[in-house]
């Protein structure tokens, strides 16, 4: 399988699982439009900026947006971005490619009201990735 | 009978006198409703159709080819008003068939003042 098709599914892996699941957080793509999705949801972002180890390797950074209702504080926030912490830092995903993507640590940027839809907060959880192909 | 009533009857009437300056279409509609992270597609509702009537008001064909614009082939755009009541929820899953088979996809931005409903729509393919 080739990189990047290997990259989404080892990523997106994560959020099929029936743990993620249990978790109750709506979770979108990008290039997702939804109907009814409700105030609390993140969206996933894949960005492969970066060279890898060879060249059927690649790093860059997962970034997922946080939305939660605006006007309710921070704590929603930190709760989403600790339960994506528990899926993802630190985290090694063995593909069916004999490849594998791993996580480092993550960070947590709290944004404002969305631009798009100011009655959402947002907040954005980014996370290097490095995915090694062999 | 209330003013708003009032509006939504002319409105009507206004689509009956103008006969065939309106087009016929149909409409698809579908919403999406979760995405599977296993399998990498969207779920959808079923596809509910219906014949409406809509007025052209706008055809435009932007230049294309360039890096990070579309190809020309597929960067036609129409603007088309229909009535409110015919077309609710309108959002990047749903389509319009010409009559001469040609299907067109809707795109944002809508702009709806509860008795005219004005949408893009672009070329499938």
């Amino acid at each position: 399988m080739d990189k990047y098709t290997a990259l989404y599914e080892d990523v997106y892996s994560v959020f099929a699982t029936s743990d993620w699941n249990a978790e109750s957080i709506k979770t979108f793509p990008e290039n997702f439009v939804g109907n009814n999705v409700g105030s609390t949801y993140i969206r996933v972002a894949i960005l492969p900026s970066s060279n890898g180890a060879n060249w059927r390797s690649v790093s860059g950074l997962v970034m997922i947006d946080i939305f939660v209702p605006a006007g309710g504080g921070t704590r929603s926030i930190t709760q989403i971005a600790d339960k994506l912490d528990k899926y993802l830092a630190g985290q090694e995903f063995k593909n069916t490619n004999n490849g594998k993507t791993s996580f480092i640590g993550s960070t947590l940027s709290v944004l404002g009201n969305d631009r798009d839809n100011p009655s959402l907060y947002r907040a954005s959880y980014s996370i290097p990735f490095n995915y090694f192909g062999v | 009978m209330g003013y708003d009533a009032i509006v939504k009857k002319n409105v009507q009437k206004a689509f009956k006198t103008i006969g065939d300056l309106a087009s016929t279409v149909t409409l698809s509609q579908k919403n999406s409703n979760g995405f599977n992270f296993a399998t990498q597609v969207v779920s959808t509702t079923s596809i509910t159709t219906k014949v409406i009537k809509g007025l052209l008001v706008e055809q435009k064909k932007p230049i294309g080819g360039a890096r990070e614009q579309p190809l020309l082939s597929t960067s036609l755009q129409m603007a088309f008003q229909f009535q409110s009541a015919d077309l609710k929820d309108p959002d990047i899953y749903d389509t319009i068939t010409m009559q001469n088979g040609e299907v067109w996809k809707m795109v944002p931005p809508y702009k709806d003042d509860g008795y005219l409903i004005t949408v893009n729509v672009s070329k499938e393919a």
